[in-house]
């Protein structure tokens, strides 16, 4: 069984003055130890697509299923906690904690004791380049890659089996954009996550296993 | 449990350090809390102090009522009949006629030419300040013999003072007496020296009002003047239609020769403060309530606006699966320590300022610390209702 259905899928938008419809009649299926690449023009609705997987919200039309149970009748917010990472393209960090307190944030958050969640989220974040020193550092004393592979090794320490990425190497040069997809790359295939990427850049969809393309919210081709 | 104590211990040593870090806010925040707890402890303790003055002048401030004439003239030649100062002295219970439970230190005064002394006068008082000539302002000083007080005054004894220097006779008892005769009724009575004066008049000899100068005979004698004060001030009103009932408009079972007299009650002074106490209570009754929703707005405003640069910290809280309301409670957490260290600041403050712990002043901050906590939790329960999806969407 997919770990993540998509099926027929809708999404709109309301406000007072439109609604507009960001995601229309997507079906897909997302498995383990694959990377995904969702490519299209800003706008697509892809970053709504990567939403709903997460959980953030519900789809009005159609389910999104993680393990075929629709997200709808799951606790979402234990759903997060304990089965999707989200990274973004703005990092998202806490700029008040420390590199270490980032990575081991959702640690906390999972009532893990402290020192054991500090030894945990330390490890991978060496994992993924980082030095000992940058650990007890802010954020934002941090370049863009270094923070991104921060972003990276909060999800890895999570332990989530689903790694969502929405543009994670939009604000990154070619150097840590290899870097980046690399990472992502063997989370997918050596430590089997589901990772699924919404991307523009053709470097990170090359990469990717299967690659869907959306226009106007719909899902135009699947490529891999 | 263990598990959760220590992570719950995880989070606010996080909060903690967030804080610290975080500390130009933090003081902010704790510098309003204790500004307002102490504003609103300060208004407290002024009101309370107020409140205190009224009730000390309330109790203590003397307001003088003069009897006059009945053409309103405080004269020394009142023509009063000495049963009235009885009335006043409460020494006419048995008769329903009385006046005691209205007024305190009565002071009356009854003169008499004596021809004996040759050229002398006595005069009657219930006290020394009954006779101007007797006040230290007059340039009189009184010297009381051992073991006597100037409550004689108020009894019915056969004693005087006499101007330094006058002539007394020692009795076999060994005291000093003076012989007088009443120059008009040729009463003869001795009276036992009790005391001297000295720079007051040099021909004059002060006995108490209500001396007997015959055995068991009382007497009615006219009165020159007589003044007294409102028995309590809080029945300022009662006591005044009480004493103008008999001085003004006398009853028939009120004793006397039903000649009626004014009475002068010196209060404008003692109800013009008053209404200045009460005027300034009003406007402190009224700045308490505002200072508290002004605690809350502030409270709110400060919260509102510090948290607001947070929403995106607040959106990937919920998006790492953090519930709603435990979102709340951990950043509400942030504001209740602040804002109850500044409430314990502005309380210390308070203690200085009234000079010593009360449990008023406990309660006044910890009601200050409840407006805070209700002004940041709606502020921080605004800001944390994020819509994450929406912060989703502005990033594609």
């Amino acid at each position: 069984m997919a770990l993540l259905t998509v099926d027929r899928v809708e999404y709109e938008y309301r406000s007072a003055y439109q609604t507009v419809r960001a995601v229309s009649g997507v079906s897909a299926e997302f498995e383990m130890g694959r990377l995904y690449a969702i490519v299209g023009a800003s706008g697509s609705g892809k970053t709504t697509l990567l939403s709903l997987l997460a959980g953030l919200d519900v789809p009005s039309g159609g389910s999104v299923c993680y393990q075929g149970t629709p997200t709808s009748r799951l606790d979402r917010d234990g759903y997060r906690l304990e089965h999707v990472s989200v990274i973004y393209q703005n990092f998202n960090l806490f700029y008040h904690l420390t590199v270490l307190e980032n990575g081991a944030y959702p640690l906390y958050l999972r009532k893990m004791p402290r020192k054991e969640a500090d030894a945990l989220a330390r490890e991978k974040l060496l994992s993924v380049g980082l030095t000992e020193d940058q650990l007890v550092r802010m954020p934002n004393m941090l370049s863009g890659g270094e923070q991104q592979r921060v972003a990276i090794a909060r999800a890895l320490a999570a332990g989530s089996e689903i790694i969502l990425a929405d543009e994670p190497t939009g604000n990154l040069d070619t150097e840590n954009t290899e870097n980046i997809v690399s990472i992502l790359g063997a989370l997918a295939r050596e430590a089997g996550r589901c990772v699924i990427i919404v991307t523009h850049d053709p470097a990170v969809s090359a990469a990717a296993d299967v690659v869907l393309h959306m226009r106007d919210g719909k899902l135009a081709a699947e490529g891999g | 449990m263990e598990q959760c104590k220590k992570t719950g211990g995880a989070l606010r040593r996080l909060t903690l350090a967030v804080l610290w870090r975080r500390r130009g806010a933090s003081l902010l925040l704790i510098a309003i809390a204790a500004l307002g707890v102490f504003a609103s402890t300060a208004l407290h303790s002024l009101s309370a102090r107020q409140e205190a003055a009224m009730a000390e002048l309330e109790r203590n401030a003397r307001i003088q009522c003069v009897v006059t004439t009945a053409q309103g003239k405080n004269s020394n030649n009142l023509k009063m009949i000495s049963v009235l100062v009885d009335m006043l002295l409460g020494a006419r219970h048995e008769r329903g006629c009385y006046l005691d439970e209205y007024v305190r230190d009565v002071r009356a005064l009854a003169s008499a030419p004596l021809d004996i002394p040759a050229e002398t006068e006595l005069r009657r008082i219930l006290s020394f300040d009954s006779d101007a000539s007797l006040s230290a302002v007059e340039g009189a000083s009184i010297r009381l013999a051992e073991g006597w007080e100037e409550s004689a005054f108020r009894t019915d004894q056969r004693v005087c003072l006499i101007p330094e220097g006058m002539e007394a006779q020692p009795g076999p008892d060994g005291a000093l007496y003076v012989s007088t005769r009443e120059k008009m009724t040729g009463v003869s009575v001795d009276l036992q020296v009790i005391g001297t004066v000295s720079g007051g008049p040099g021909n004059v000899i002060w006995c108490p009002f209500r001396v007997q100068r015959q055995e068991g005979v009382s007497e009615a004698f006219q009165v020159d003047s007589c003044s007294f004060d409102i028995g309590d001030n809080a029945r300022l009103e009662e006591c005044r239609a009480a004493i103008y009932e008999t001085f003004v408009e006398p009853k028939l079972s009120n004793v006397g020769d039903f000649m009626t007299y004014g009475v002068l009650v010196q209060d404008e002074t003692y109800l013009a403060t008053m209404e200045e106490f009460r005027s300034n209570l009003s406007l402190l009754r009224v700045l308490l309530p505002v200072l508290m929703a002004l605690c809350g707005g502030i409270s709110f405003f400060a919260a509102y606006l510090t948290t607001r640069g947070r929403v995106r910290e607040f959106a990937v809280m919920r998006s790492l699966g953090l519930k709603r309301g435990r979102m709340f409670l951990l950043v509400f957490e942030e504001y209740a320590l602040l804002t109850a260290a500044g409430a314990v600041l502005g309380g210390l403050a308070g203690v200085l300022l009234e000079g010593g712990l009360s449990g008023g002043a406990l309660i006044r901050a910890g009601a200050g610390l409840a407006v805070f906590w209700a002004g940041a939790a709606a502020a921080v329960g605004s800001m944390t209702q994020v819509n994450v999806m929406k912060l989703m969407r502005t990033e594609e």
